[in-house]
């Protein structure tokens, strides 16, 4: 068939009924031996690919079909997918080089499935981020990220649609992945060569974030985000919420303002920007206090708390722009001990940096860690004899494989700050110190 | 402790909370908790100084800077355990111990390690290691066998 063709309804339909056999077939059929299985021949994605090519390159407008092309490409490239090979080259030969042209079609249908097409391509590159390291290049360098930013910068704040979403989701998964193969921490083994072409694949994945951040550095990118996050309904979906808060902590991390060797680039700070939006801190504290979802509330306080240690670092900033309740967090953290461990260890983090922003919070702090109940509470966190409850990459992500911090990172460093204070407050008594060590030990 | 004892390629724990770890257990000792010093000497002496070895520390090395790694995170570590080692030596609460320990650091190889981890180290933090090898030929009855 011809794209002139496609101009007969009656032909049209054909392949349309086709396509939806096909995804039937790919979404539930199985086939024990693989071999056999003809949704992993690699004349179908040829084929697709080809008729989305020549639709692309004619004059034909079928959007309706284009969409329903598409997400059979992003099925099968799914189905055929595999840890050797990652992404197979007709995808990444013949698919992701369309992309600028599919998601800048006028027809909204077809911008939402080429997002949805790029967020499944995304979370598959990610599963093996070093081997798939020129999708990452190839999507940077084509333009689809400044054309998926353009999508999420004409979000209106009083009517976000579908795929206003699935742009952030997006956006989220380049620039913070979450599912994937990551490596172990360097404890107990030796060098690793893997993490050296890390090191040096991780350019690409910072290019990246930059070429994200900058496009939307420009617009009130934090307004249209909360507009998207409380739209979606937290009792049917979190998805699009984890992805804005994941998103948010990758920008608070990359572009940290504090010109230290560990921030990644020397771009202006996100910090402003987030500090200056009104309903920001509202949106977080609402969601870490009050979401039901665990991811949510430990994300958001994760967000809440690199924006709270960044404070604390300016020098130029005043501490009172970010101002939390200690008390809530407190319960927070005893409260969820038990039930949702997670969050208590971000609650850990966030405790972390009130202790040093403020000597009334440090008191309150310190009242509370001087109490065998509560350090019984750290002491179960860290117990790796307990089972481990909650995953921190659904928070931090993996950042393509080499996650920022551990799962016992937070309770450990909460509980040496606790005790710094007590060894260094030279007002507390020798005894006073003796007892919290007891308790301690 | 027994996270400490415990710690393997498995463990979730990134670099930074690792030294964290490290910094309190300094702390502790520093402040004359001697029950506590006494526990981790004959429980973790061996892994502290597993910890120095160059396969280790590369490894810490390579971890990427911003995933809480580094040269400089590196340096941190090693630091930080010359000057746990440094402690009984420099406190009288510790005077009965240090006998035991100088022994137990013997078996370790630690003037080996200490040596080795120097060129880890800055021109600023190689006296600590200095340091800790002179109180071990110098201060303790049993360092006649560091120095031979």
């Amino acid at each position: 068939m011809t794209p002139n063709d496609f101009k007969e309804s009656s032909k049209k339909h054909v392949i349309q009924a086709a396509l939806e056999v096909l995804a039937n077939v790919v979404k539930l059929g199985k086939c024990e031996d693989s071999n056999l299985d003809v949704t992993r021949s690699s004349s179908l994605p040829t084929l697709l690919i080809s008729i989305v090519r020549n639709v692309v390159k004619s004059d034909v407008n079928v959007p309706d079909l284009m969409v329903d092309l598409i997400e059979n490409i992003s099925l099968l490239c799914k189905n055929s997918f595999n840890k050797q090979v990652g992404i197979e080259p007709i995808y990444m030969k013949g698919f992701i080089p369309l992309l600028p042209n599919l998601i800048k079609d006028p027809n909204e249908q077809l911008q939402l499935a080429t997002l949805k097409a790029l967020g499944t391509f995304s979370t598959q590159a990610a599963i093996i981020p070093i081997r798939m390291c020129n999708f990452f290049k190839d999507i940077t360098e084509n333009g689809v990220v400044k054309d998926v930013c353009e999508i999420f910068k004409s979000t209106p704040t009083n009517a976000v649609q579908p795929i206003h979403m699935v742009a952030i989701e997006a956006l989220s998964t380049l620039s913070c992945p979450v599912y994937g193969d990551f490596y172990s921490f360097p404890w107990k083994r030796g060098p690793h060569d893997n993490i050296l072409e890390y090191t040096e694949a991780s350019l690409v994945y910072e290019k990246l974030r930059l070429s994200i951040f900058t496009c939307i550095k420009d617009f009130d990118f934090v307004g249209k985000a909360i507009a998207i996050f409380l739209k979606e309904d937290e009792s049917k979906h979190v998805e699009v919420k984890c992805s804005i808060l994941r998103f948010f902590i990758q920008l608070l991390r990359s572009f940290d303002n504090q010109p230290n060797g560990a921030s990644s680039s020397k771009v202006e700070g996100v910090l402003d920007i987030f500090l200056s939006n009104p309903s920001l801190k509202q949106v977080l504290t609402q969601a870490a206090f009050s979401s039901k979802d665990a991811v949510i509330q430990a994300a958001a306080i994760q967000v809440l708390t690199l924006i709270l240690r960044q404070v604390i670092d300016d020098q130029n900033l005043d501490q009172n722009v970010m101002v939390l309740d200690i008390q809530k967090v407190y319960l927070l953290f005893e409260k969820s001990s038990k039930t949702e461990p997670f969050i208590s260890i971000m609650c850990c983090a966030l405790m972390s940096e009130m202790l040093r922003q403020d000597q009334q919070q440090a008191a309150f702090i310190l009242q509370k860690f001087s109490q065998p109940n509560s350090l019984q509470i750290i002491r179960d966190l860290i117990d790796i004899k307990l089972p481990k409850k909650g995953n921190i990459s659904l928070v931090n992500g993996i950042n393509f494989g080499c996650q920022h911090e551990g799962f016992y990172d937070h309770p450990i460093s909460f509980f040496t700050h606790v005790a710094e204070q007590f060894f260094s407050d030279q007002r507390m008594s020798k005894e006073r110190k003796q007892e919290f060590l007891q308790t301690v030990a | 402790m027994h996270f400490l004892m415990n710690i393997s390629s498995k463990s979730d724990l990134g670099p930074t909370g690792f030294i964290k770890m490290l910094t309190f257990i300094h702390d502790a000792i520093q402040n004359e908790q001697k029950e506590f010093m006494q526990k981790i000497f004959k429980n973790c002496m061996k892994l502290l100084c597993s910890m120095m070895r160059d396969n280790q520390l590369l490894s810490v090395q390579e971890w990427p800077l911003k995933c809480g790694g580094g040269t400089e995170t590196t340096q941190n570590l090693i630091i930080i355990i010359l000057k746990i080692f440094n402690i009984p030596f420099n406190q009288q609460i510790y005077d009965r111990e240090v006998d035991e320990i100088s022994a137990g650091l013997a078996k370790a190889d630690i003037i080996y390690l200490t040596l080795n981890a120097l060129k880890y180290l800055t021109t600023e933090s190689i006296p600590i290691g200095i340091t800790l090898i002179s109180r071990l030929v110098f201060s303790a009855e049993s360092s006649k066998q560091f120095a031979q």
